[in-house]
């Protein structure tokens, strides 16, 4: 095991037969940044389906994740678990900073696009139209500096496989009465409602984050615990020479996946690796 | 993608969408208005059950008020039986794949406050079963149909429905049947982000095929938070 060994990662996102069915394009976003000094950092956001907009609000959240990361990736990372809050709690603002600033870019009295349906045609969701209708949840995990930060608001989990090969979740799972019911970074509130969690790297090579698309088969409802048969073939298949993001695709594509979910799905793996960085 | 193949998921019961029909079959329903409420029970039967999620996980219950008072589908003997606070049938839900739609009859009152009571038990010890066997389940639907005034006391009925949906544990509709159905006064049941709605001309079928498609969208998880529904316009619109 290499002192210096660094990350490599895949990811795949694919669109729901529901939401393909309602007409609707997948809204779920992902995003990988290699970092400097070989660390990484993943990115899944999940545009509320319900949302008028909730593709455009993943995506501004994830833009704004990008973009802090740029700047992050150049100084100093946090050297302990104060000064990892601090960069967590930034990175949430600057999502929802983004967002915000999408929102008043696109909105506006005569943008069709910001009109909620007339109560005559949609039985009464009832709010006002505002930032909500590009609610999206999001999760970032940072490895770096033999720390692991993770910010999540929302629903999706992250999970990570230790050097002895066991799978343990790693950040807080959101604790939601209903089944699909969720907070968003758009919420009033969602500063209370934002989780982070830091940890210290050493123990782990692999980290993979999921959309709530997949937690029905990636996690034992009962127990609230990760599936291991479900995770370690894909770390295996991570870690793999010439693994591809269209295999995990076609993966999350395949009828056996579709039969058990029909919301969207996002998957990103990062195993440790001395190959690092693809070209 | 050999390797991937072996990727094994998790055995995890359905999550479940109970929905609890709640319809009044008192007098003024006789003839057409029940006819075509039968016909819409059947329409919607063959909707749900036409989708594989839905009728894993969808669950109804069938509350009716009026002849006999308030009663309840018996799943385990097929039949409407009487029901109250404190009464309710052990089987009163089933997933939607084994819905068999009855044919109602109409007479008598129109004891919906009652019914309204009945209709939020069943749910509130349906998600306690849910915890007891680790059930994920949707946030569950009343979905109340009437022709007419209530004939009982129904302001205990309207504060508990206001104070469910303010917590976030249930979603209500009501849909009112003209001539007779008091919009004024349904709306004080409802809430006002989600106000009755009035049925255009016995689209009763319309009607629960839209609770069907609305069934279906919920139960599919693909839509988070407030479930996106279809539109209502074709079969009815919110008069006030």
């Amino acid at each position: 095991m290499s002192g210096r060994a660094g990350w490599l990662a895949l990811g795949a996102s694919v669109a729901g037969t529901a939401h393909v069915d309602y007409g609707r394009g997948c809204e779920d976003r992902f995003h990988i940044k290699y970092l400097q000094d070989t660390g990484i950092a993943l990115v899944v956001a999940d545009g509320a389906g319900s949302a008028v907009a909730g593709a455009e609000g993943a995506d501004a959240a994830t833009r704004g994740v990008a973009k802090y990361l740029q700047d992050f990736a150049h100084v100093t990372s946090p050297a302990s678990v104060a000064q990892w809050l601090e960069t967590l709690k930034a990175i949430i603002a600057a999502a929802r900073s983004a967002v915000e600033d999408e929102f008043t870019l696109t909105s506006g009295g005569d943008n069709p696009e910001a009109t909620r349906d007339s109560p005559d045609n949609d039985m009464g969701n009832g709010d006002a139209p505002g930032l909500g209708d590009l609610a999206t949840t999001l999760i970032v995990v940072i490895a770096r500096a033999g720390w692991i930060g993770v910010s999540q608001i929302g629903d999706g989990c992250v999970v990570a496989r230790t050097v002895t090969g066991e799978i343990q979740a790693i950040g807080h799972p959101e604790a939601s009465v209903h089944v699909n019911e969720t907070r968003f970074l758009t919420d009033a509130d969602y500063k209370e409602h934002a989780r982070y969690f830091v940890c210290p790297a050493q123990n782990f090579n692999g980290i993979a984050v999921l959309s709530d698309g997949l937690q029905f088969l990636a996690y034992d409802m009962k127990t609230q615990s990760p599936f291991a048969p479900f995770f370690c073939p894909l770390f295996e298949f991570a870690a793999r020479l010439g693994a591809t993001e269209a295999e995990l695709e076609a993966f999350l594509r395949s009828p056996r996946v579709c039969a058990r979910t029909t919301d969207d799905k996002t998957l990103v793996l990062a195993v440790r690796s001395k190959v690092g960085k693809p070209k | 993608m050999g390797d991937l193949d072996i990727v094994e998921f998790a055995d995890n019961p359905d999550p479940r969408c109970p929905c609890v029909l709640l319809l009044d079959t008192s007098s003024s329903m006789e003839g057409q208005p029940i006819g075509a409420l039968n016909e819409g029970l059947r329409v919607f039967q063959a909707d749900i059950q036409n989708d594989a999620l839905a009728q894993r996980r969808s669950e109804i219950a069938l509350v009716t008020f009026g002849n006999g008072g308030v009663r309840v589908l018996d799943y385990a003997s097929g039949d409407l039986v009487p029901a109250s606070r404190g009464n309710l049938p052990t089987q009163s839900f089933t997933i939607a794949r084994d819905f068999h739609a009855p044919t109602l009859t109409a007479d008598g009152y129109t004891p919906m406050g009652e019914a309204i009571h009945v209709a939020l038990d069943l749910i509130q010890s349906r998600k306690t079963e849910y915890k007891r066997n680790g059930v994920a389940y949707y946030r569950p639907w009343v979905f109340m149909v009437t022709d007419g005034l209530p004939t009982d006391s129904w302001s205990g009925g309207a504060l508990r429905v206001h104070e469910e949906v303010r917590l976030g544990g249930v979603v209500f509709f009501a849909v009112g049947v003209p001539p007779e159905a008091d919009f004024e006064l349904l709306a004080q049941i409802t809430t006002p982000e989600r106000p009755p709605v009035e049925l255009h001309a016995l689209h009763f079928s319309e009607m629960f095929a839209w609770l069907s498609q609305s069934q279906k969208r919920a139960s599919a998880g693909a839509v988070g938070g407030q479930v996106a529904l279809p539109p209502i316009s074709g079969w009815g619109s919110v008069p006030l």
